[in-house]
């Protein structure tokens, strides 16, 4: 299948020219990344763009570099190279984990992580982690700037004339550790139900904070706020990780659609919020040694 | 709505003027006429088939746009071996029966090129790099031992003789 015709195709080297563009053209054009997103849903006729304004060919979004206590990922990191960054590994393991979970290979290649922060899909792999993470995104327009919380997405929230340009977050104090696990159909498909954890560790291992994220759940990213509160303050053990499960199953409405029943998403998350708990705590234990 | 665009496929350039929504795999099929890509799924990009190497990078060519690969260079399954001498991939596909119809085996082929550059020799890793394409006759078990067997063959080349298989 086609998309419908394409009037105007933009690849502008600089953001100074995405921008201007995209204040020109507003509300009719769409910006394209990795387009593995896009794409499929023009050919489907989901949607349709007379302008398409091409971010690919931008300076200085490619990478992924510490500013001051920040991390902070360009608009062009694609899921391959965030998954591998040794840095990010390090210190925002659940990202790693998430952009490695995306897809394929082929997509991971091309599909960007700021991209499927803004294609406004609440089946997204990334957003949970980004929210653990207490990840804003940095929203650009001609004139301005402004800083959006990840938690705060939703369709509609970007503008039409504004460009992402970098995921952002403090960058984890030592102690701190993270991971995201998912459940799709199949190898290469969205979350049914996504599950990104992080909890920071004093030095006797007693966790002082966590924060769990749900996701695959309607209409965005659910905190379980209880099940977090029953691993923080404590040394976490293996029948604490199963309260925590069974405590996110009872606080987090799901939902029935096309991929799964909304029971079945509650069993997910009674299953998922231990492992992961288990691997962030494993992962705690590596170091610790 | 149209564009000159230059792309550079298995070392020949191919210069077109194309509309905006072509796409990349029409680009490779109709004008450069290498029709060893294929086309298997309508619009979601999930069969593989359509995979080729773009700027080093496995990429399905269905969910790309050709005005997006102005100026890049392509390896296609054409461009994968030299000559009459079979890439250590194919050969191990043809060795271990790692393909019935053939439909698939240019994704196939052309995604674990991408995996071959920097290999992990696990199960699990080649199930893995290879999620992104389907295979609806031959099955798994024969394409997995066909990847191993070139991991294998690799590993025991000198750098050189193995960046040679590995142009792009
Ligand atoms: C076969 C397949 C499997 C997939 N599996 C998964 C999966 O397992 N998990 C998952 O979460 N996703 C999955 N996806 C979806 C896909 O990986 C992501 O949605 C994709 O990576 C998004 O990034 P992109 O760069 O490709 O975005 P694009 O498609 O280029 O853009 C997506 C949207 O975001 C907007 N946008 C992009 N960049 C910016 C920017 N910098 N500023 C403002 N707006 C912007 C675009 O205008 C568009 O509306 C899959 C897709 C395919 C085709
Ligand atoms: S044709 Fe099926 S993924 Fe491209
Ligand atoms: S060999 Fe026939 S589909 Fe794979």
């Amino acid at each position: 299948m086609y998309p419908k015709p394409i009037e105007r195709y933009f690849a502008p080297r600089n953001l100074e020219e995405a921008l201007r563009l995209r204040a020109e053209y507003a509300a009719e054009c769409a910006l394209i990344a990795g387009g593995q997103s896009l794409l499929p849903r023009m050919k489907a006729r989901l949607a349709s763009h007379r302008t398409l304004i091409d971010l690919n060919h931008l300076e200085n979004l490619t990478g992924i570099e510490s500013v001051m206590d920040c991390v902070r990922i360009g608009a062009l990191v694609r899921h391959r190279a965030a998954a591998a960054d040794p840095r990010l590994r390090q210190t925002a393991s659940a990202l790693s984990d998430a952009a490695q979970a995306i897809g394929d290979l082929q997509v991971r290649n091309r599909g960007t992580v700021i991209g499927s922060l803004c294609e406004g899909e609440p089946a997204s792999d990334i957003a949970p982690a980004a929210i653990a993470l207490g990840a804003h995104l940095r929203l650009k327009h001609t004139v301005g700037e402004r800083l959006v919380p990840v938690t705060a997405l939703k369709s509609g929230v970007i503008d039409p004339r504004e460009v992402a340009t970098h995921l952002e977050f403090v960058t984890p104090t030592p102690g701190t550790f993270s991971a995201y696990l998912k459940v799709g159909r199949a190898a290469q498909d969205r979350p049914i139900i996504g599950v990104a954890a992080l909890v920071v560790f004093d030095r006797e291992g007693r966790s002082t904070r966590a924060v769990i994220v749900v996701g695959g759940v309607h209409p965005a990213p659910q905190l379980a706020l209880r099940a977090a509160a029953t691993v923080k303050d404590v040394l976490l053990t293996s029948r604490l990780l199963t309260t925590a499960g069974e405590a996110a199953a009872a606080e987090i409405a799901t939902q029935d659609d096309t991929m799964a029943s909304a029971q079945y998403r509650s069993q997910l998350i009674r299953s998922l919020v231990p492992q992961v708990l288990a691997q962030v705590l494993a992962r705690f234990r590596q170091e610790a040694r | 709505m149209k564009r000159e665009i230059t792309i550079t496929i298995n070392d020949e350039v191919h210069t077109a003027t194309v509309e905006h929504r072509y796409l990349l795999v029409d680009f490779i099929r109709e004008i450069a006429g290498a029709t060893g890509t294929h086309v298997g799924c309508g619009f979601e990009g999930r069969c593989g088939t359509c995979t080729v190497v773009v700027d080093g990078y496995a990429v399905k060519s269905c969910l790309m746009l050709a005005v997006q690969a102005d100026g890049a260079k392509l390896l296609t399954i054409e461009g994968l071996a030299r000559g009459e001498e079979l890439h250590p991939l194919q050969a191990a596909f043809r060795d271990l029966h790692g393909l019935q119809c053939g439909f698939c085996t240019p994704g196939f082929l052309m995604t674990l090129y991408d995996f071959l550059k920097d290999p992990i020799d696990s199960e699990d890793a080649i199930r893995h790099a290879m999620s992104g394409v389907l295979c609806r006759c031959t099955g798994y078990v024969h394409i997995v031992a066909a990847v191993r067997q070139a991991i294998a063959v690799l590993a025991a080349m000198t750098p050189t003789e193995r960046a040679r298989w590995f142009p792009l």
